[in-house]
Parts: C-alpha cells; sequence; structure tokens
C-alpha cells in the first residue's frame, strides 16, 4: 500500500491545487448551460424536421447533452497538462526522474486530478438544475438502479480510457519538443470522433461502423448512451468490456512509449 | 528638427507586413497551425453535413441554405480573428503589465493595441469558409439583383464587424476583470455557433430578440439571409447589417471607457 500512497499524494495535492480556481468554475457552468440548451433547441428542431429518421427521444437527446455538458471537463480532448509539457519542454522534468516514483503513474494520477477536480466543481450543479427543467429539456432519471450502476462503471472506464489515450500525446513532447501541431490535430479529431460535436447515434450507419473498430466509440458518448438508455443493457455490458480491452492495450502501450522516450531523453544543463 | 509623422494606414501596413513575415519564419509551424486550425472549422462543416445527410432539411431550410449562413459567420468570424487578435488577447496585456507600454506611445490606443497582434494562421478557416461560401451561393440558385448584392456583401462586413466588436467587447471587460472571462465566449463562440443556421430554427423567439438588439447577431447575417433568400421582400432586412456599426461604437466607447479606469497591475 505505501507503493500507492505515493501517487495518491501527488492526486490530492492537484484536486487541492484545482479546487481554487472556483471563479472560473461558475464562468465554465454559465457557458455549459448556454451551449447545453443550443445544442437541445438545434436537436430539437431537426427532430421536429423528420421525427421519423431521429434514432432518440427529445427526453433522451436532452439528458445526453446535459451529461455531456456537466462531464465536459472530464473528457476534454484539447485540454493537455500544459505544466507536464512545459516540464518536457525546460528539462525541469529531471526533478521528476530524480524522484523515487514512476512518472507514467504519476503524470497519470496528475492528469486524473486536475480534470477530476474542475469536473467536481462543475457536474452537480449542473445535473441538479437541469433536472427541473420543462419537460424535452428536462435531464431524467435513469430507468434503473442497474442502469445507474452501470452508467457510473463506464463512465469511470472511459475516464480512465481518456486518459490514458492522452497519455501517448503527452509524451509525445519528448520526440517532438513541440506539442501545437499534434495537439491541435489530435485535440479535433478525437473529439470529433467521441461524439463530442455531433451524438454518436446521429452520425451516419457506416462512420459508426468505423468508429466500433476505434477506442472513440468506447469513451465519452458510451456511459451518456448506457444512462439514457439508447444503449439496451446487453449492449451496455458488451461495451464496458470492449472499454476494458482498449485499457488494457492504451496503458502498457504509454507505459513502453514512456520508456523508449526517456531512454533517448538527454537533459542539458543549465 | 523635422519630425516624421507616418499615417495611420501606412504604420498599419508596416506592421501587417512585419507580423506576416515574422509568421513566415517558422513555415513549418505555421502550416501546421494552419492545417489544426482549418481541422477545427471543417470539424464543424462536417457536422452540419452529417446532420443533413440524415434530415435532409431543417425546418424548412435546406443544407446549401444553413452553409450559406455557416460560411458567411465563419468568413466574419477568420477575418476578426486574423485583424483584431489583439483584442481577443488582450488579457494577458494586462495580466503582464505590458499595457502600460501601449499607454506611452504617441498614437491612439485603438491602433496601438490592433498592430500589437494579428493571427496569420487563422488564414486557412478563412479560405475553406469562402470556398464553402462559393459552393452554397453556387447551389441556393440565388438571383443576384443589385439589392441582393448589397445584401450579400453586408452580411459578410455586417459579420465582421460584429465578431470584431465582441472582441473589443471583450478587451474592455478586461480592464475590470483582470482575467479574460471565459463568459465573452459564450457571445463569441456561442454566436459562432448559433449563427451557422438561420436563427429561427431555435424556435424561440426570446433568442432572436436578444440577438437582435442586444448583441446583434440577426442584424448581421439572420435578416438579409431572409432577403437573400427570398423569404421577406422588404429591402430593410437588407440594410441590417448597418446596425453593427452602431454595436462597434458602443464598444469602443466601453473600451475607453475601461482605459479610464485602468490601474496598472504593476508587474
Amino acid at each position: 500500500m505505501a507503493f500507492l500512497q505515493k501517487y495518491l499524494t501527488f492526486f490530492k495535492m492537484r484536486i487541492r491545487c484545482g479546487l481554487q480556481y472556483r471563479t472560473a468554475a461558475l464562468a465554465g457552468i454559465a457557458t455549459q448551460f448556454c451551449w447545453g440548451f443550443m445544442y437541445i433547441l438545434l436537436y430539437h428542431a431537426f427532430r421536429n424536421s423528420d421525427p421519423a429518421a431521429y434514432p432518440m427521444t427529445a427526453e433522451q437527446t436532452a439528458t445526453y447533452i446535459w451529461l455531456q455538458q456537466a462531464f465536459l471537463t472530464l473528457f476534454a480532448s484539447w485540454q493537455l497538462e500544459n505544466d507536464l509539457i512545459a516540464q518536457i519542454k525546460d528539462g525541469t522534468v529531471a526533478y521528476d526522474l530524480c524522484r523515487p516514483v514512476s512518472l507514467y503513474p504519476m503524470w497519470f494520477c496528475k492528469c486524473m486530478a486536475s480534470r477530476l477536480s474542475r469536473a467536481m466543481l462543475r457536474f452537480l450543479p449542473i445535473l441538479l438544475i437541469c433536472g427541473f427543467l420543462p419537460a424535452g429539456y428536462r435531464m431524467c432519471l435513469p430507468t434503473s438502479f442497474l442502469c445507474l450502476g452501470l452508467f457510473l462503471l463506464s463512465l469511470t472506464l472511459a475516464f480512465l480510457l481518456t486518459i490514458a489515450i492522452l497519455m501517448p500525446v503527452h509524451i509525445s513532447v519528448f520526440f517532438l519538443l513541440n506539442e501545437s501541431g499534434i495537439r491541435s490535430v489530435f485535440a479535433n479529431v478525437m473529439d470529433f470522433c467521441c461524439g463530442g460535436l455531433i451524438p454518436i447515434p446521429l452520425m451516419p450507419a457506416a462512420l459508426q461502423k468505423f468508429l466500433s473498430f476505434t477506442p472513440f466509440l468506447y469513451m465519452q458518448n458510451t456511459p451518456y448512451l448506457i444512462y439514457n438508455g439508447y444503449l439496451p443493457i446487453s449492449d451496455a455490458l458488451r461495451a464496458i468490456c470492449i472499454q476494458l480491452c482498449w485499457l488494457v492495450f492504451f496503458i502498457p502501450l504509454g507505459v513502453w512509449m514512456m520508456k523508449k522516450a526517456l531512454r533517448r531523453t538527454v537533459i542539458q544543463g543549465g | 528638427m523635422k519630425t516624421y509623422h507616418v499615417s495611420a494606414f501606412r504604420m498599419y501596413r508596416s506592421f501587417f507586413s512585419m507580423h506576416l513575415r515574422t509568421a513566415m519564419e517558422y513555415k513549418s509551424s505555421f502550416l501546421m497551425t494552419i492545417f489544426g486550425m482549418t481541422l477545427t472549422s471543417f470539424a464543424s462543416f462536417l457536422a452540419i453535413w452529417i446532420l443533413f445527410d440524415r434530415f435532409h432539411t431543417v425546418d424548412g431550410y435546406t443544407l446549401s441554405e444553413v452553409l450559406l449562413c455557416h460560411s458567411t459567420i465563419m468568413i466574419g468570424f477568420s477575418i476578426s480573428e486574423i485583424l483584431l487578435r489583439g483584442f481577443d488577447v488582450f488579457s494577458s496585456q494586462v495580466q503582464s503589465g505590458s499595457f502600460d507600454r501601449l499607454l506611452l506611445r504617441p498614437r491612439t490606443l485603438f491602433l496601438s493595441v490592433l498592430v500589437s497582434r494579428m493571427e496569420f494562421a487563422r488564414v486557412g478557416r478563412l479560405v475553406q469558409s469562402i470556398v464553402i461560401l462559393i459552393y452554397a451561393v453556387w447551389k441556393t440558385n440565388l438571383t443576384f439583383t443589385a439589392a441582393h448584392t448589397a445584401a450579400f456583401v453586408l452580411m459578410i462586413l455586417g459579420s465582421a464587424v460584429f465578431f470584431s466588436a465582441l472582441m473589443i467587447l471583450g478587451a474592455g471587460v478586461c480592464f475590470f476583470t483582470i482575467e479574460g472571462i471565459e463568459v465573452m465566449n459564450i457571445f463569441t463562440h456561442g454566436g459562432k455557433e448559433l449563427g451557422s443556421y438561420p436563427l429561427d430554427i431555435y424556435n424561440s423567439r426570446a433568442l432572436i430578440l436578444f440577438f437582435t438588439f442586444f448583441v446583434p447577431l440577426s442584424c448581421a447575417q439572420y435578416y438579409p439571409f431572409l432577403y437573400l433568400t427570398g423569404r421577406e421582400s422588404s429591402f430593410f432586412y437588407a440594410l441590417t447589417p448597418c446596425y453593427t456599426i452602431v454595436f462597434f461604437l458602443f464598444s469602443l466607447i466601453f473600451f475607453y471607457f475601461g482605459v479610464r479606469h485602468y490601474q496598472s497591475t504593476g508587474s
């Protein structure tokens, strides 16, 4: 347990640090409300134009959108840890290498903590208020306790998977020394493929099929679709298994990349 | 002693070429950033396209009509992003105290902030939007009389003025909050997203009224769009983008009002 203690401490430190930005959180909540409403109005407009072509009910759409807004900071693809990247660039990563901890789990903890702390300040107020909106805009309750349980499990896995996929992006800075290019390309592709712009069920069938071979289909949208009942329990269980598989793939990949990167890293004194 | 007085226009031109040459120094990074930026706007285009692939129309509007809205807004947005980047990232100047230096310059503040930054990497977005606009105009079968051409030009200019005004307003707010505030994004990026569709599809009268009188997004784009596509026949609709100038002047006054309240952070 003492082995985990170190990482837990990093985690707690980061959480406390992140919890200080309360005004930013308030502004974030306001922004996310506006975005949420905008998307719901937009999708309702499309729904009214051709109800037969729309795969979800109005309530399911609203629930999906609010969940997405509430947990936005958990899954934000454009949110890289800037201080980790700065560390690589200016060489202060050497200090971290001197510590008796492994870099990969430490960075993983840091990423987790800063996302969690941001989400902790935001998701409750958003979900609470959204539960009391008029019908059609309201955030609905899950259909069963089993559904809620699977949602929480899948949410956790999707969160871990998001970080596990972003870790190689952080590590690539060791090789590239400039993150702006890979950041904007990767963030855009990932955001789109995860259903950040339009919910996955609204995408063409061929694209959905293609995405099912990538990890992106099993990230943020999976827990939301479990919650709103779009995915039946059997599909939900299958999706959770696939989430686990991708996690088992991406964590070792990140560890391996980190090892590779550190082997060729030269810290220049100064 | 002879003093050289360079006209504001010449000064702007030399800063313009300076920023352009600076960007060109790091060509690969510049191209990569252009690519990344273009990808962002391409994604929002793709989202519209995918939705129309499934639903074909929204509230009676066709894909090409929506793209007409989308591209004019994006053109206006990218023009103001390229040229008024100094106002967009103004909070950093207030935070670091480098705004003090601008106050000492023998030029108007507006000009000084204007030339402090230009963001040519956004050019990809502009080019992409122009291509989409050409496609949309070609597909929509617009009748171009002199009045329609005026509406069309005013619509694009109005969008650019509208977003420029928002950026100046955001910069003015920084004098009071020091930090750049995310809430302004509701109007800039929110306006960009909202305006990608004709505003009446949202089916909310309050929304249209708000975006007519307080934040004149509809004046910039929605009303002339209605005239352009023949949904409204009164020429008054084509002239509404002129109202964005009022909004622009208001933002400018607010900015200078902010300057009077400016206390240097001292760092």
